[in-house]
């Protein structure tokens, strides 16, 4: 029987799957930071939120996309929903800014 | 004679170089040929550059006649991942849609090998799009399923798939590979070769295709830690064309002093529990072996936050970004696997504060690695829990049993600080395994010492694949 998992790191293991497309672009056997257990095999029943992401994707490209696409599509939105989740409990101050470095640029005189 | 230069170390061929034992080109002759004779082989061959590799080659034998020496690489072949552009020839980024691509002008880590008088010889394949697209399977690049060296019917590991095979089996002496996360670690254990991922910033990105500007390295691939310390020494450093790159160089470390103190290797908590087992072994070895060298501290426990979110997060937003013109143009639908022709649209789902606050919380994460780093000259862990997958099974069915261990491949990535893989062993079908070592932002140097004492004390980075 599997080691029962908790609510928080079920999450993190579903968004790393549905991360996967582009965390595990490199890594595609397994996750970044600690191999996940297999997938539950049944998949989450989509949120609203998931499913209305998805529709406005579905409203842009559903000429491109079939029914099993935009299937496939609104589970990995779900998953990354749940992922994000955690995001949001690491504590951050109004101080703490994103990494990335924004420089003035000044072409020549 | 010519099996062995195609396995000789850089330095090897810079003594033979300078002795006038062989010439820039007759290696240039040689690495060419083997290229085009076995490169389709592993599928890691997109095209050769005979044109620029005879005239480099020519120039070097020129220079080094006249006793112009321009250092260790000079007269050296190489191949490049072809993500790195370089002018006169296609730069595919391994992705039909791109097949007929061309730039200009060379990327700025092209440049630099040239001025270092090594001599391009060929461009590599790569999964598609550096793997953007959520590849799940080895057949992803239009030249076709990238194979190991040691066994055919596995995978070369991604998306460095052509630099880790030409390497292992003696194609080109050394290559540069790109890592977003994972992609130059992987190919380096699945082929079993040394691969060095650079701390981000340390070598420039210009003119290589960008999948995450605030995560793509770019790093050499090659037969030992010491080669990949002369290739690293020759391509860092501060790039004008480059905003995120350092001002800081790279010098190949010197002998060891005598007396030196003793390494200090951490060794993440349940590192090997349920990996594979020839993976746990090997990796249970090397441990005793650097037990020469180094004090190891065990059951050490990584920082409890959310890594695999941020980087998927600002992977898939970056990337999405990146490939705008993919999806703007309905060219996603013409990569080769098919799960990559549907895997950009769901990144258009991520907000943007959910992005902002990644990078916000990935800025703690850094701080937090740090400091479990400090203490220690590297973490080590199993390069991979298991040796490469058969190329005719998704990744996710390759080894269902293998559900165990820790990687820091991921979270590694995510901070931007530097690793080396080195192989370390064979597992199941005669395929080759590999540990990988993680420092502190910089601290490269500390990286090669330990991997070069390792290899000093095993012949694992010695060992050839049957090639002829």
């Amino acid at each position: 029987m599997p080691d029962p998992i908790s609510r928080r790191e079920f999450a993190e293991r579903l968004a790393l799957a549905a991360a996967a497309p582009y965390v595990a672009l490199d890594v595609p056997a397994r996750s970044p930071s600690a191999v996940p257990p297999p997938l539950p095999t049944q998949q989450p029943e989509p949120s609203p939120l998931a499913r209305a992401l998805a529709e406005a994707i579905r409203l842009r490209y559903g000429d491109r996309l079939s029914g099993d696409d935009l299937k496939t599509i609104t589970q990995g939105i779900e998953a990354r929903l749940q992922g994000v989740e955690r995001l949001y409990r690491v504590a951050l101050t109004n101080g703490d800014e994103p990494d990335f470095v924004f420089s003035v640029y000044r072409g020549a005189d | 004679m010519a099996g062995d230069l195609a396995f000789a170390s850089i330095a090897e061929l810079a003594r033979l170089l300078r002795s006038r034992g062989t010439s820039a080109t007759e290696l240039a002759e040689l690495f060419l040929e083997r290229l085009e004779r076995f490169g389709p082989r592993y599928n890691c061959l997109v095209t050769v550059t005979p044109e620029r590799a005879l005239a480099e080659a020519g120039r070097a034998d020129r220079e080094l006649a006249a006793g112009r020496i321009r250092g260790p690489l000079h007269g050296i072949p190489y191949g490049v991942k072809d993500l790195l552009a370089v002018r006169g020839y296609p730069t595919t980024w391994g992705a039909e849609p791109y097949r007929s691509q061309t730039f200009e002008e060379d990327a700025t880590v092209v440049t630099r090998l040239g001025a270092a008088g090594a001599v391009l010889v060929g461009k590599l394949a790569m999964v598609e799009l550096a793997g953007g697209m959520g590849y799940s399977q080895a057949n992803a690049s239009f030249t076709g399923p990238g194979k190991t060296p040691w066994n055919t019917d596995y995978w070369s590991g991604g998306s460095s798939s052509g630099p880790g095979a030409a390497v292992a089996a003696g194609l080109v002496p050394f290559a540069i590979g790109s890592e977003t996360s994972g992609s130059i670690l992987t190919p380096a254990a699945y082929c079993g070769i040394t691969g060095l991922r650079p701390t981000y910033g340390l070598v420039s990105r210009h003119g290589a295709m960008a999948l995450s500007w605030t995560m793509d390295k770019l790093g050499p691939m090659a037969r030992s830690a010491e080669d990949s310390a002369l290739v690293l020494a020759a391509i860092a450093g501060r790039d004008a064309l480059d905003p995120s790159s350092v001002a800081r160089g790279f010098r190949a470390p010197g002998p060891e002093p005598k007396g030196r103190r003793r390494f200090r290797i951490a060794v993440p908590r349940g590192v090997i529990d349920a990996v594979q087992g020839e993976v746990a072994e090997n990796f249970t070895i090397t441990l005793d072996v650097l037990r020469a060298i180094a004090d190891i501290v065990p059951d050490v426990e990584l920082p409890d936050l959310p890594f695999g979110v941020v980087g998927g997060t600002i992977i898939a937003a970056e990337g999405l970004s990146a490939f705008d013109d993919l999806i703007d143009g309905n060219r996603l639908k013409d990569l080769t696997a098919p799960e990559d022709r549907i895997g950009g649209y769901g990144a258009l789902a991520i907000l943007a504060r959910d992005y902002l606050r990644a990078l916000r919380v990935r800025r703690l994460m850094g701080r937090a690695y740090d400091e479990l780093l400090k203490p220690f000259d590297a973490i080590a862990t199993p390069t991979r829990t298991t040796v490469a997958s058969p190329i005719d099974k998704s990744f996710r069915d390759a080894y269902p049993d293998v559900r165990g261990g820790v990687s820091l491949i991921g979270s590694s990535n995510v901070v931007g600080v530097p690793a080396i893989s080195v192989p370390n062993g064979f597992g199941l079908a005669g395929l080759p395994t590999g540990v990988s070592l993680v420092a502190r932002a910089f601290d490269e140097a500390q990286l090669v010492r330990i991997a070069r004492a390792y290899q000093a004390r095993t012949d694992w980075h010695t060992r050839r694949p049957e090639v002829a």
